[in-house]
Order: C-alpha cells, then structure tokens, then sequence
C-alpha cells in the first residue's frame, strides 16, 4: 500500500503538470485502495478553486505599468501635438484673421475635432484599459468583474500655436 | 437496486458478489457526482463489473477492483460531460469545484493559517497562473525550495478541517 506520503507526492506531480490527480493511474489504484483519500483529494480541489484571486491582481501590475507607460507616451505626443500642429492660416494668405470668436468657432482644415485612443489588454479574470481622449487618460484595472482602480489625468493643451513675431 | 450476477460462467469462489458493495459503490460515487447522478453512475459501475469480471483476480479483494471501475466511471462521465459543453450549474456537481462564498471564507481562514510564504507560493501559482520558475525568480528561491513550499501548502490545505 502507498504511503501518505507517496501518495501526496503523485498528487502534487499531477497538480504541478496541472493535470487532474483523479485521472492519475497510481492516484486511482491508491484511492480504490483507501477510498477515504479521496474526501482529502476532492477538499484540495475545492480548495484550491476558492483560492482569493490577489495574486492575479499582482500578476498584471507589470501590464498596468505598460498602459501608464503607454499613457504617458501618449499624453506627452499629444500635448506637442496641440503646441505644434498648423493653425489654418487663411486662403488669402494675409495672415488676418477677423474676431477670436470667428477663430474659436470656425474648425480649421486638418483639425481634429474629437478622438479616443482605447488600448485594451485582456487576461483570464482581468482586464487593463487605457482611454485618452480630448479630456485626458483613463485608466481602469479590472479583475472578475469587479473595478479595482480607475484613474484618471488631465491632459493640457493650448488650442493653437501663438503667433510667432 | 438489485444486483444478481448468476450468469457468472467462472466457479462460484470467482463470482462477484456486487450487491454487498453497493452501499460502498453508492458512497463513493456520490462524493463524486451530483445526487441525480448517483444511480445512473452506480449501474454504469455495474455494468462495467460485469462486462469485465474475467479481468478481476478473485485473490485479490473485490473492493478496490470495483472502487477503481467506479473512479474510471466518473472521470468517463465527466470527460463526455466536458465534450458536451456545460449543461448545469456548477454547484450542482459534487466533486467540480465549489466557488461559493462559504468555501472561500473557508479557505480564507485556512490560508490565514499558512506561513506567509506557502501562502503566497500556493496563490500565485494556483490563483496567478504563475510557474514554478517565475516564482522562484520573483521570491529568489531555488525552483525545488518553491516545490517543496507549494506541496506542503496543498496538503495543509487539504488536511485542515473548517
């Protein structure tokens, strides 16, 4: 007959392969032997299934720390983008532009009006999502359904390139 | 249910006695399948006995023999239930794992009693999906120390009564 401990050996060497213990043939001649194991055997699996998910939480830190390297890219190519982009001048090519409402109100050729970049990464029971925007970065780390940390930044940005002398 | 193996071509010493086990085949496969199951499961264990009752070596006890058709009469039934695709709720299966929120506050106290490190060992690689090198790699322990902490983590939580 198998020793406790031999017979945990097996178990824990199904277990490390991620193998099903029950479907190991030592594992099955041991527990048709001394049925009374199997109560152990299936509390393990029960177990190990209600196991508290936080260390999935810690496994995808290095993806968070990804999209915030990411966000940051993206604000900073952002924010050069509205201190650099072209202002529009007129088709007359006289450079006067009439009221600062008619400039604010009237969109300017290659102007973006609005945008949203949304970078998604996907795990078995969690999720990572950056979200920039016009009003900034979002950033939301989720696990089983269940928001653990959103954040959010404000990206500032002037609305146009001041006129150089 | 009534077993009568009387159609047994061997002698009378090699003939299963099959209905004195019933109450241990029904035991035992009820820890594995749900309630509604059992019969059905028992039968097919029966059934199987019989179908393969020139294989069994009558000076050896016919307990385990029959023990082992059941364990193979589960996972048969499970594999074939897995193929289907899901067709009940969990909580409906003995031996799946139950998730419910009584089992985590019990696994919660129980890991509470593991050392910190075994703790840790145990969740990453069950919960976090974490091999036995990235483990190793992130505590900075040999691969086999981190083995040895993860076994003993399984048979605590294994042993330890609610």
């Amino acid at each position: 007959m198998m020793r406790d401990e031999v017979f945990w050996n097996r178990v824990n060497a199904a277990l490390d392969e991620h193998r099903d213990p029950l479907a190991d043939e030592l594992v099955q001649d041991e527990l048709a032997r001394r049925p009374e194991r199997l109560d152990r055997l299936l509390a393990l699996r029960r177990r190990l299934a209600a196991l508290p998910p936080e260390r999935a939480r810690r496994r995808i830190g290095p993806l968070v720390a990804a999209c915030a390297a990411a966000s940051v890219v993206l604000g900073t190519a952002l924010a050069w983008w509205l201190a650099t982009r072209p202002t529009g001048e007129p088709a007359d090519g006289n450079g006067v532009v009439g009221s600062t409402d008619e400039v604010a109100a009237a969109p300017r050729a290659g102007e973006v009006l609005d945008f949203q970049l949304t970078i998604t990464l996907e795990r078995p029971g969690s999720l990572a999502r950056v979200t920039a925007g016009p009003h900034g970065v979002v950033r939301e780390l989720a696990s089983g359904g269940e928001v653990l940390v959103r954040a959010s930044s404000t990206i500032h940005g002037r609305p146009g390139r001041e006129e150089r002398p | 249910m009534s077993v009568r193996v009387t159609q047994d071509p061997r002698p009378t010493s090699g003939a299963l006695d099959l209905e004195g086990e019933l109450p241990m085949l029904r035991a035992l496969v009820a820890k594995l399948a749900p309630a509604r199951e059992v019969d059905d499961l028992v039968q097919e264990v029966v059934a199987r006995a019989l179908r393969f009752r020139g294989s069994f070596d009558d000076r050896r006890a016919l307990r385990p023999w029959l023990a082992k058709i059941a364990l193979n009469v589960y996972l048969d039934h499970r594999a074939r239930r897995l193929r289907e695709g899901p067709v009940e709720a969990p909580a409906d299966r003995a031996s799946e794992p139950d998730t419910s929120l009584e089992e985590r506050e019990l696994v919660a106290a129980l890991l509470a009693k593991l050392p910190p490190v075994e703790r840790d060992v145990l969740v990453r690689f069950h919960q976090g999906g974490e091999s036995v090198r990235e483990i190793a790699g992130a505590l900075g322990l040999p691969e086999g120390t981190v083995k040895s902490h993860l076994h003993r983590a399984r048979k605590r939580l294994a042993e330890e009564r609610p």
